[in-house]
C-alpha cells in the first residue's frame, strides 16, 4: 500500500503536474513591480502557463492569469476579483501559446497602468 | 507603450514560447530573472536593472546594427557566485558613464571569457552572448 502524499504534493486540478520554472520580468521603470511567468512542462511538453503581477515590496499578488483554465484574478479590484471563466475555453496544447501571447499583453498593460497610477500619487 | 515596453512584452512572449530554464541564470529563490534594454540606453541603466533583481539575470538587448534590428541575449552572473572570475576581463565603468549598452555588447563579443562590469571594482560578470531571432523584432 502506498503512503498518502503530503498535502503539498497532492494533485490540484488547477495545478498541472510536471515541473515548474519561473521567469521573472521587472516592470521597466518600476522594478518593484514584477511579472512572473510560471511555465509547467513535462517531458518537454508545455502543460500550462500562469502569469502573475506582484508587488515585491510586500509580496502582494496583484493579478494572475491562468492561460489553460482561463481564470483571471485582479486582487486589488473588487469588481473583477472573481475568477472569470469566459476569457479562454480550456486550452489545448496548441492553443496555450496563443492564449499566452494575449495574456502577456494584458498583464503588461495592467502593470504599466498600475505603474502610471502609482507615479501620479 | 514605449519602444522599451514593446520589446519587454515581445521578450516575455518569446520566453513563454521558447524559454529553456537551463539556459537562464537562477536567483536565490530558484527563479530566472530576465532584464531587457535597448542598445542606445546608458550602460548604467542596465546595471541598475540587474542589481534590482539581485545580480543574476538573463539580459535581452534590442539593437540596430547597420540599419537592421538585432536582438542579443547574454547572461549576467553576480560576482559573489561567478566561478573563474580571474579569467574574465574587468571593465570598470564610472557611475556617470555615457557608454551605451550597445558599446558594451561590442566589447563583450570580443571577450570569450566574459566581462566583469562594475561601477567600482566588481560587478556582475557577463558571458555567453549570442543573437536570437524574434518574430517581428
Amino acid at each position: 500500500m502506498r503512503a498518502a502524499k503530503p498535502a503539498s504534493q497532492r494533485y490540484d486540478p488547477m495545478r498541472p503536474e510536471g515541473s515548474e520554472n519561473v521567469f521573472v520580468f521587472p516592470v521597466p521603470g518600476d522594478p518593484e513591480l514584477q511579472i512572473t511567468i510560471h511555465k509547467w512542462q513535462e517531458d518537454g511538453r508545455l502543460l500550462d502557463l500562469v502569469l502573475q503581477v506582484r508587488d515585491t515590496r510586500d509580496g502582494t499578488l496583484l493579478a494572475s492569469i491562468d492561460c489553460k483554465h482561463g481564470t483571471i484574478h485582479r486582487h486589488n479590484e473588487t469588481e473583477s476579483d472573481r475568477p472569470r471563466k469566459e476569457l479562454f475555453p480550456l486550452a489545448t496544447q496548441d492553443e496555450l501559446q496563443k492564449n499566452a501571447d494575449e495574456a502577456i499583453r494584458e498583464v503588461a498593460e495592467y502593470a504599466k497602468d498600475l505603474k502610471a497610477r502609482r507615479g501620479r500619487k | 507603450m514605449s519602444e522599451l515596453d514593446d520589446f519587454w512584452i515581445q521578450i516575455m512572449q518569446f520566453v513563454a514560447r521558447h524559454g529553456d530554464a537551463e539556459e537562464f541564470p537562477t536567483d536565490a529563490n530558484g527563479q530566472h530573472p530576465v532584464v531587457v534594454a535597448l542598445g542606445d540606453e546608458p550602460i548604467v541603466l542596465l546595471q541598475q536593472r540587474i542589481a534590482a533583481v539581485g545580480g543574476n539575470a538573463t539580459i535581452f538587448v534590442r539593437d540596430t546594427i547597420e540599419g537592421e534590428v538585432v536582438v542579443h541575449v547574454a547572461s549576467a552572473i553576480d560576482s559573489d557566485c561567478a566561478i573563474g572570475l580571474d579569467a574574465a576581463d574587468d571593465l570598470v565603468i564610472p557611475g556617470d558613464a555615457l557608454s551605451t549598452v550597445s558599446m558594451f555588447l561590442n566589447h563583450l563579443r570580443n571577450q570569450p571569457n566574459g566581462v566583469s562590469l562594475g561601477t567600482q571594482s566588481e560587478g556582475p560578470r557577463f558571458e555567453n552572448i549570442r543573437e536570437v531571432e524574434l518574430a517581428g523584432a
